[in-house]
């Protein structure tokens, strides 16, 4: 990014590459109809602050930061509450109740194929876990960076990367048990 | 330590994604290339030092023509005004016919012009008496034509005198009379320049009083211009010619004198002599 912000066009190419499918994922799994929307302008934001752009931390925490605030200003031009973005459902026993997929795995199985019922988990949980999951799938970066990059603390991550985890597992567990 | 599934990672990783289109991916590409090319109006630049580097010389180059333009008025207003000197006892003699020597510029007159612009220094017509002579009375530039201006205005005061006939048989003379080479000077001064010298005029006047010229080839003093003789050179001349046994030409310059100067009190010895003029006519 660096040889990028010196007028490197070439930087940026390799840049691009390397990012741009992990972070199209990242935001087609949660604004599925606007993410090629989404996506460019996530690039344009980093074009457009390449000047700006100092070594604070690792390019993949600096690039999903810019993109959960995208996010977060789609869904909120959405009409999406605000608290199911940004508040664990997980902190609320409420929210543990089995979603509308997990009770209903055979309609799902029916529909997908095997190597899309993870998606299909994907979708089903709760924004934040499923962001946190896709952070740490797609970017690969630690918990501190997924935390610096979600804008919230470590624990918070922490705990909605390990409700992710469950939720998903037991989504799959579900799929397989009614496959079988 | 991250927390990891790796069966949910593997299946994650295995399932059907979407990914961006290539269009998508050019469109991105491309205005990230244009956010860092050069931008279009550095081609632009790249003319601004040869164009201000051309018009810097085109700008210089005009202010130098305009000052050496107005160089010798400013020199003659920086001048302190010439003093009155008369050198009554240089020799001088007619030139032949006034046009003549109203277009042969003095040596002090040659002095500014070499000083005022650049051109061959006028040193072998630089007479003597003009160089110890004390502050000769400075004189415009380009003298052929400033003296017809100089007549003009000149003629406004004094009456216009007749053309000079010189008399039959004295080429011997009029070739010791002839005119030094004089330095180049403008050919034809356009309306500034000759406003400039009709300026000048009375500092011209004042120069060729003062400086005598000699002939370039004998050495013998040779008549300033008679609108710049004053009444007593032309008496004193007119006498050496007397002298000199030249009574024709004596008498020519007598009645020139009276032309030009009709109330100018005559001595007594040329009143005889016009006297007798007049009676032989």
């Amino acid at each position: 990014m660096l040889a990028y912000r010196n007028g490197d066009a070439a930087a940026f190419e390799a840049l691009y590459g390397r990012w741009r499918g992990r972070l199209y994922r990242y935001l087609a799994h949660q604004a599925r109809d606007e993410a090629d929307e989404l996506f460019q302008d996530v690039w344009m934001r980093v074009v457009g602050a390449r000047a700006h752009y100092e070594v604070a931390a690792k390019f993949s925490t600096w690039l999903f930061r810019i993109a959960h605030n995208r996010l977060m200003d789609h869904f909120r031009a959405r009409g999406r509450g605000i608290v199911e973005l940004v508040d664990d459902p997980e902190d609320d026993p409420a929210e543990r109740l089995p979603t509308q997929a997990e009770e209903a795995p055979p309609a799902l199985l029916e529909r997908r194929e095997a190597a899309r019922r993870i998606l299909d988990c994907l979708a089903a949980l709760p924004a934040p876990q499923r962001e946190t999951f896709l952070m740490a799938e797609e970017s690969g970066m630690t918990l501190e960076e997924i935390a610096k990059a979600a804008g919230v603390g470590r624990e918070t991550a922490k705990s909605r990367l390990r409700y992710a985890l469950d939720r998903l597992r037991r989504c799959l567990d579900g799929l397989r048990g009614t496959v079988n | 330590m991250i927390e990891r599934d790796p069966q949910l990672s593997e299946a994650y990783r295995d399932a059907d994604h979407p990914a961006p289109s290539p269009v998508l991916d050019a469109a991105i590409l491309d205005a990230a290339r244009r956010a860092v090319a050069p931008p279009r109006r550095r081609r632009w630049f790249a003319w601004a030092t040869p164009l201000a580097t051309t018009a810097v010389l085109v700008l210089g180059l005009s202010m130098l023509l305009r000052i050496r333009e107005e160089a010798p008025e400013n020199l003659r207003e920086a001048l302190p005004p010439p003093p009155a000197i008369r050198t009554e006892s240089a020799p001088a003699a007619l030139p032949d016919t006034p046009a003549e020597a109203d277009a042969q510029p003095t040596p002090a007159a040659k002095a500014i012009d070499t000083a005022g612009l650049p051109g061959p220094a006028g040193g072998a017509t630089q007479p003597a008496g003009a160089r110890s002579a004390p502050g000769p009375a400075p004189a415009p530039a380009s003298l052929t034509p400033a003296a017809a201006s100089s007549e003009d205005a000149a003629a406004q005061v004094v009456p216009e005198p007749r053309p000079f006939q010189a008399p039959v048989g004295s080429a011997p003379q009029r070739e010791t009379l002839r005119p030094a080479p004089s330095a180049p000077v403008a050919a034809s001064p356009g309306p500034k320049q000759a406003d400039r010298l009709e300026r000048a005029v009375p500092a011209a006047d004042m120069a060729r009083e003062a400086a005598p010229v000699f002939s370039q080839s004998r050495g013998q003093p040779k008549a300033a211009s008679p609108a710049a003789e004053s009444p007593e050179q032309r008496v004193e001349t007119i006498r050496q010619l007397l002298r000199q046994g030249r009574s024709e030409e004596a008498k020519m310059a007598l009645e020139e004198l009276r032309r030009r100067y009709p109330a100018f009190d005559l001595p007594e010895d040329l009143r005889a002599i016009r006297r007798e003029n007049s009676s032989g006519h």
